[in-house]
């Protein structure tokens, strides 16, 4: 632990990178608004790199026999536990002298940090203590830098760091002249260059500092370097100083990712909605970020023709890009091969190759040539996935080329699709990335997978939201995948197509739409198993038949909605389906008006029960929340309205006591408004109290005429004396 | 009976100045606010032209951890010594969900100040708080700064008093210094001044006169240029050139409109710039010394001793050049 902290505290390295790009990929993400350009891997840009190294370097020293846990434990954890002790085991056991001799300084070394304690200040002793350590260490180590035959170049750092921290800068700079040149390019190396570097920028060597810093990629120092200066004032100060500097990389990146966070619209992400609150104005914001860009354009143009520039593709592609965030789609295609024969990096080309596919993404059709064109580029992409390490942060498990493919996917080809009317080929794409990406079949990290039933994820949003014509047309596609075309059969091929999966979503769109037959159609072909195992399955054991208005007379109801995870034996929607159907159908064919009146007031319990105030919920849903708004929002399949229009035909048919009574209560229950709101108000910090009356909602006039019923029979049989929000009701009309 | 009608006056004059007392070793004052002790030429000069005797200086604020727990943050770092003769009071600002503990943080507080004020041999012979406390609060605030002072066995103890604190229990302490800026609602486009406004101070003035505790008071001498769309508040700005007519209007002293959008660079190191949108409003507040004087004289009138001892918040060259060496002086009540 001291030693991390004494290299993120001590190295001017360390200064707390991380996932830089990762973080500004938007505060809200959205799979479809991934930054694009990327011609550096800000995945390497941790200080976890370097501990991994230094960890490499010594379970090489100990020829692997000691493992990699200790060895983190001794360099990073707490160098005098058992772990810790195996590598002083190993060396004393091999009489290292050396390496010894080494440990001994660091354990010095780290004596000489800050304490584990925040609280802890230094005493002037203790000042002058550490001074001397330093210089202590100073001299020993330097004795060792060639003397020691396998960690000289750690002596060196070790060096080098003693005289940084004893304020000796010209040893510090000596030991830099006279050893830099003979180690090799290795993580020691950078970090022996990292004290150097501070001494550069303040010295006024800003081009020195700032290669250093974009070579380590330390973007924070970058950035201090540029007092901010990061936009295209800055990316033109900096040309004129040093045209070839290794900073562009970074400071284009950072640019250019800053204006597609402004201005690229898709119709999937939320950007559109950012762009929307500016629209309407004379001068926007867009305006100004595409006069900017076309100055940068411009500037780009200029670079290149110089021809100072070592990496002009770099110029030229982010031009591209610019061209495409102002809709000029061919003009960004041909600077985009122009780029592509310039000069350039690897991963210059490969950024080049990720655009050019956004752009075209962009001009979907059902094409042959651009279908063979779209599989290429995803079994790229695939491959470019499978090569680039994986990290795990906020927006879960990912890389640069899964942004890529998520970004095309969700951002261009599936709404492309859908504005062509070819759900299919959108339903696919939106499989196959959900399997490829979300599941995280790239990684054998099982810990961070989703299971592909689940049941909050934009595959499901999407088919949720879909016509259930749409889903059906998709799930034949399926079950007969050689009938789709080229690209539906490679996405296909890609997705996790459990029948299952589809028949239940199906079967529970017809039930919204209250089609019960066909829903039965679809959910008979549901396995037991498979309801077992879905999301809502614990919820799902609740009895429709309760008469959900009257719940609350039951002591024993159970409040908890949550049941265990007791195996199902039946599909409960299939005998919601039943019981709809036959009870549809007997109230079609009774003449009775009792009877008929009987059934209405049962239909109207089913229909409340499946509605997310009922217990019966997941029969249309697949998540419940306490949020009022949320359950509002979902209230589209009228199961709601036909409740109350059943207790309201109820209530007509038969004109006893007891049938009016209950179906007035009813209708209060499942009256949208309540008779009463709370409609207090804070005024400074005091809130008072206040109530608001909806007189023309339901439950007021149910409430009221209830109350011509109060000393009859079946108040009483109901025990509605018992009801608290009736009591207040008449309470509230005694004042 | 002559002597009964004295001592009747001088009963009369007591009960009406008993709590008019001044803070202790009153003189011209200064908070110093900035995490490096580093003063300039112009900074030095203003020390020295105003005769400013006392420097309270933020050592480090204490707030809660990854782990929950206080913490000191901001620690400053001494680089060069104030000049001679002048007394640097070390303030301690504590974030008060950091008060569960107050005696072990009290403990933990005056180890560390008196063990910095070794170090960089700043003697220390007083201790101020800062704390945004409230009712709810209180308890463990005020068991804080009892802990405190039975920490610094002798030294004085100092603290903050914000004006709404005025209405509530006066906290241990040897004296107070009242904060006469930040009284308004920043984020609210409505506010006058949220800086300093009398209209935010008349409200807490009848509690100056009977507060038990010795107090001085503090005034405000920067400003800021806050940004607003749409009448929301966006961000306090730093660096924009006001004056660059091509991207500012001014509506008013106090207003500028944007009338070209653009960006401008961000404090935020880990953010690329703010666009600043053409519509969009800049609100300048700044406190003038007529304002401050008027104030300070309505507050005067309730306790005379009140601005025996001004201090100025905070020593900042860039803000204190707005000022005039007189209109300072007259601040100071020279």
């Amino acid at each position: 632990m001291k030693l991390k902290k004494f290299i993120v505290v001590s190295s001017v390295l360390l200064m707390c990178v991380g996932n830089y790009q990762a973080k500004a990929c938007v505060d809200s993400f959205a799979p479809a608004d991934c930054y694009m350009f990327s011609v550096y891997n800000h995945n390497k840009l941790n200080d976890e790199s370097i501990q991994n190294k230094c960890i490499a370097f010594w379970k090489n020293y100990t020829a692997n026999r000691v493992s990699e846990g200790d060895i983190r434990e001794f360099l990073y954890g707490q160098p005098t536990s058992k772990h810790s002790l195996s590598v002083v085991k190993y060396l004393q056991l091999h009489k290292d002298a050396d390496a010894l001799h080494y440990l001994e300084l660091i354990n010095l070394m780290n004596s000489l940090t800050c304490s584990g304690d925040s609280w802890d200040y230094p005493s002037k002793s203790e000042l002058v203590r550490r001074k001397h350590g330093w210089i202590t260490l100073f001299v020993d180590a330097s004795k060792h830098i060639t003397a020691s035959k396998r960690l000289g170049s750690r002596y060196w750092l070790m060096t080098m760091r003693a005289a940084y921290y004893s304020g000796n800068r010209a040893s510090c700079q000596r030991l830099w002249d006279r050893y830099a040149g003979k180690y090799p390019n290795d993580c020691v190396k950078e970090l022996a260059e990292g004290y150097i570097a501070s001494y550069w920028f303040k010295d006024g060597e800003r081009e020195k500092a700032r290669e250093y810093y974009a070579k380590i990629g330390d973007l924070r120092s970058l950035r201090w370097c540029f007092n901010g200066d990061i936009n295209l004032k800055g990316i033109e100060t900096l040309y004129k100083e040093a045209p070839n500097s290794v900073a562009f990389t970074y400071l284009i990146q950072d640019y250019v990712n800053s204006m597609d966070n402004q201005t690229d619209t898709t119709d999937y992400g939320y950007r559109s909605y950012r762009l929307s609150a500016y629209d309407g104005k004379a001068d926007s914001i867009k305006d100004a970020m595409f006069s900017e860009m076309k100055s940068f354009r411009r500037f780009a143009a200029k670079v290149v023709s110089e021809g100072k520039a070592s990496n002009p593709a770099l110029w030229q592609s982010a031009s591209a890009f610019f061209a495409y965030f102002n809709g000029e789609n061919q003009e960004a295609l041909d600077e985009l091969n122009k780029a592509d024969g310039m000069q350039g990096t690897q991963r210059m080309k490969d950024n080049i190759r990720a655009i050019r596919f956004l752009v075209k993404s962009s001009q979907s059709n059902d094409s042959h040539a651009y279908q063979e064109y779209v599989i290429g580029e995803l079994k790229w992409l695939d491959g470019m996935i499978k090569a680039e390490p994986l990290y795990t942060d906020w927006y879960g498990r990912r890389n640069h080329y899964v942004d890529v493919l998520r970004r095309v996917v969700y951002g261009r080809l599936v709404p492309g699709y859908l504005k062509l009317d070819n759900f299919c080929s959108a339903a696919s794409l939106m499989g196959m990335i959900q399997n490829m990406v979300e599941v995280n079949s790239y990684d054998n990290n099982s810990a961070n997978a989703q299971p592909f039933n689940y049941y909050s994820n934009d595959f499901f949003w999407f088919l949720d939201s879909a016509k259930v014509e749409d889903v059906v047309t998709y799930a034949k596609l399926l079950q007969n995948q050689q009938n789709g075309n080229e690209l539906q059969q490679y996405a296909i091929s890609h997705s996790n197509n459990d029948m299952n999966y589809f028949n239940e979503m199906i079967g529970t769109k017809y039930m919204r739409l209250q089609n019960f037959e066909q829903a039965k159609t679809y959910l008979s072909k549901v396995s037991v198993a498979f309801i077992s195992k879905m999301n809502i399955a614990p919820y799902m054991f609740y009895d429709s038949y309760k008469m959900l208005w009257f719940d609350w007379l039951d002591k024993n109801v159970k409040k908890e909605r949550y049941v265990g995870n007791k195996a199902l034996t039946t599909n409960p929607k299939l005998k919601y389906c039943d019981d709809m159907l036959s009870l549809q159908q007997q109230i079609r064919q009774t003449k009775d008006s009792v009877q008929k009146a009987d059934l209405l007031y049962q239909i109207a319990n089913l229909y409340a029960q499946a509605t997310l105030h009922g217990d019966c919920w997941t029969y249309l849903h697949y998540s419940w929340s306490v949020n009022p708004s949320y359950i509002l929002s979902e209230e589209k399949e009228h199961y709601s309205d036909n409740a109350i229009a059943s207790v309201q035909e109820a209530y007509k048919l038969n004109r006893s006591a007891d049938n009016k009574v209950r179906c007035l209560f009813a209708l209060a229950a499942l009256s949208p408004v309540p008779w009463f709101y709370n409609a207090g108000e804070y005024v400074g910090d005091t809130y008072y109290n206040k109530k608001a009356y909806n007189v023309n909602s339901m439950q007021w006039k149910s409430f009221a005429e209830l109350g011509t019923f109060r000393s009859l029979p079946p108040y009483t049989k109901y025990q509605l004396n018992r009801c608290d929000n009736l009591k207040n009701y008449f309470d509230y009309y005694k004042k | 009976m002559k002597n009964i009608g004295l001592y009747i006056i001088c009963l009369f004059l007591f009960a009406c100045n008993r709590y008019d007392k001044p803070v202790p070793d009153a003189a011209p004052s200064v908070y110093f606010w900035r995490t490096t002790l580093d003063l300039d030429k112009e900074e030095i000069s203003f020390l020295r032209t105003h005769g400013i005797k006392k420097m309270y200086v933020r050592f480090f604020d204490v707030e809660l951890d990854n782990q929950g727990l206080p913490a000191p943050v901001g620690t400053i770092a001494f680089l060069h010594s104030v000049p001679r003769g002048i007394k640097i009071i070390p303030v301690v600002y504590v974030e008060y969900t950091c008060l569960k503990q107050p005696d072990t943080l009290a403990a933990k507080i005056v180890k560390r100040v008196l063990a910095m004020g070794d170090t960089n041999d700043v003697p220390i012979d007083e201790l101020q708080i800062d704390c945004d406390w409230t009712k709810h609060t209180q308890k463990n605030y005020f068991e804080l700064l009892r802990a405190v002072k039975r920490g610094l066995q002798g030294r004085r103890l100092s603290v903050t008093v914000r004006l709404h604190q005025l209405a509530l229990d006066v906290p241990p302490a040897d004296y107070g210094v009242l904060m006469c800026y930040n009284t308004g609602n920043l984020r609210s486009y409505d506010s006058c001044n949220p800086i300093l406004d009398i209209k935010d101070v008349k409200p807490f003035a009848k509690y100056v006169s009977k507060y038990s505790l010795p107090l001085c008071v503090a005034y405000p001498v920067f400003s800021w240029n806050l940004l607003f769309e749409n009448r929301q508040f966006r961000a306090i700005l730093r660096d924009v050139n006001l004056g660059d007519s091509t991207n500012y209007r001014k509506l008013s002293p106090k207003l500028y409109q944007v009338v070209r959008s653009h960006s401008v660079p961000s404090p935020d190191l880990n953010s690329f710039g703010m666009m600043l949108r053409r519509g969009d409003e800049i609100k300048v507040d700044e406190v003038a010394t007529a304002d401050i004087l008027k104030i300070n004289s309505m507050l005067a009138k309730k306790r005379p001793s009140l601005d025996k001892q001004v201090v100025l918040y905070s020593l900042n060259a860039k803000d204190l050049n707005k000022y005039k060496p007189y209109e300072i002086k007259k601040i100071y009540c020279r």
